[in-house]
């Protein structure tokens, strides 16, 4: 009978792809079996789901680009997803801030500003676009055309005191 | 942390008899206009802590709006709570966090009783994205047993358990599935939650033998039924808990009914994710089914 410690962390990384399985028979015709592809499928579709709830924007903007489900996929293989589904959507924003596309970077990094100063944390954030926030933020919401980079920076302040909690300016114009 | 393990079934069989066991269902926030409609159809309320989170400054806590809802219009309906959150039989211990949220509800609401999966979801501190079943073994008897102690002297009120469906082949096991539940009832006092369409998964993608189950089980131990409906998704029937309830879990708990004598409520569950597809109608007609048909 396999240890309850060694069976967990198989599992883990048997749903997450992180292993080969062990020298066993029983995890051996797990790990090829359509019930772990069930399993995984299943636990996927919850956290996409919990994911299009909680971070709208990003995960319209990742839709858009056609990323969402290989984004979804890789975060829940390669990343410690918290037990919390506020920490966990949190963690997903966060990660995506090393994204290698500079508009999910933003989007991804406004997001989560929102979200913690609308949940009345105090701290500010800045975050530098290199194409206007606005014009990015309102195709997402209408569906227009994204707008590629226009060779400015603008520097987005999210800060709970300010007036409709957002202040924009143009910082620099991009070398 | 002195106050005496509280054996479930003693707890609830203490409480005043009622002719027939109660109904209750999910409320899980959000929808005031639903638990508007609910109420008049049911005697308690099933909230998931988990389920009615929201972030309040730096730290996660209940949702304000659906502690208001369940404090103004179920006033005068019990609430019982069930997680899925609390991760139970993980190997390196559960989650504070679920326990903070408990701690919470119990603060604001006079929890008639709790309930949780006899499963883990979190492993050396990470989610699975799925509860999955615990090994039948020795070692988890041992484990969960602990662990439910420790949670019946915490909260004093009666501690349940649900057994989940396992998509997955049992591991190699040193109990059947009746025989785990048995054993850690007789040694925790804590009852049983059967959930009749977890049985009717379980029988669809493992071929569980539900009659064998049933008569195996010791079914002065089970406290609630949960009745719910899900999918059949590439050849598996899944809990989703997003249709009507399937036939065949109907007569699973009218079979249980009679020989089940410390039930003290039948409980229809629905995600509220699904209440736009289900649709409020649905929903209230489903609980007069269930009352009409097991409950009358």
């Amino acid at each position: 009978v396999t240890r309850l410690k060694e069976h967990q962390r198989v599992m883990l990384d048997l749903i997450k792809r992180r292993a080969d399985p062990p020298p066993d028979p029983y995890y051996g015709r797990l790990a090829a079996s359509r019930d772990l592809v069930t399993v995984r499928t299943a636990a996927l579709y919850w956290l996409a789901f919990q994911l299009e709830n909680r971070c709208q924007l990003t995960t319209t903007l990742l839709k858009r680009l056609g990323r969402f489900d290989d984004v979804v996929s890789t975060f829940f293989c390669q990343h410690r997803t918290s037990p919390h589904v506020e920490a966990r959507s949190d963690g997903f924003l966060v990660w995506l801030q090393a994204d290698t596309d500079p508009v999910v970077r933003a989007v991804s990094q406004f997001e989560v500003a929102v979200l913690h100063v609308k949940a009345g944390c105090h701290e500010l954030h800045e975050v530098l676009w290199d194409r206007h926030p606005d014009r990015v933020l309102v195709a997402l919401e209408t569906d227009d055309q994204l707008p590629g980079p226009d060779g400015c920076t603008y520097r987005l302040v999210i800060d709970g005191s300010l007036p409709g909690l957002l202040a924009c300016d143009r910082a620099a114009a991009a070398s | 942390l002195n106050v005496p393990a509280v054996d479930a079934v003693a707890a609830v069989t203490a409480q005043p008899s009622q002719p027939s066991p109660a109904l209750a269902v999910t409320y899980n926030g959000d929808d005031p206009t639903l638990l508007e409609r609910l109420i008049p159809l049911v005697d308690l309320i099933e909230v998931s802590p988990d389920a009615i989170t929201c972030r309040h400054g730096g730290r996660i806590g209940l949702g304000p709006d659906t502690m208001a809802e369940l404090t103004t219009l179920a006033a005068d309906r019990p609430i019982i709570a069930h997680g899925t959150g609390l991760s139970l039989a993980s190997h390196d211990g559960w989650e504070d966090g679920y326990l903070a949220l408990l701690y919470e509800l119990f603060d604001h609401f006079d929890v008639a009783w709790h309930s949780e999966h006899l499963a883990f979801c979190v492993v050396d501190g990470e989610h699975l994205g799925t509860l999955l079943p615990v090994p039948r073994t020795e070692e988890a008897v041992d484990l969960v047993c602990d662990r439910v102690r420790a949670i019946q002297r915490w909260f004093a009120k009666p501690f349940l358990l649900e057994h989940v469906i396992s998509l997955l082949p049992d591991p190699p096991a040193e109990y059947t599935m009746a025989g785990f539940l048995n054993e850690i009832t007789e040694r925790t006092g804590c009852g049983v939650i059967l959930d009749a369409y977890n049985l009717v998964c379980d029988a669809y993608n493992r071929g569980l033998d539900v009659d064998a189950f049933l008569s195996e089980l010791e079914l002065d131990s089970v406290v609630e039924i949960h009745l719910a409906g899900g999918v059949r998704h590439d050849g598996f029937q899944l809990d989703v808990h997003s249709q009507t309830v399937p036939d065949r879990a109907m007569d699973i708990a009218a079979a249980v009914l009679p020989n089940a004598p410390n039930l003290r409520a039948v409980t229809f569950e629905y995600l509220k994710e699904a209440v736009p597809y289900l649709g409020a109608d649905t929903i209230c007609d489903e609980l007069t089914r269930i009352r009409e048909g097991l409950l009358s």
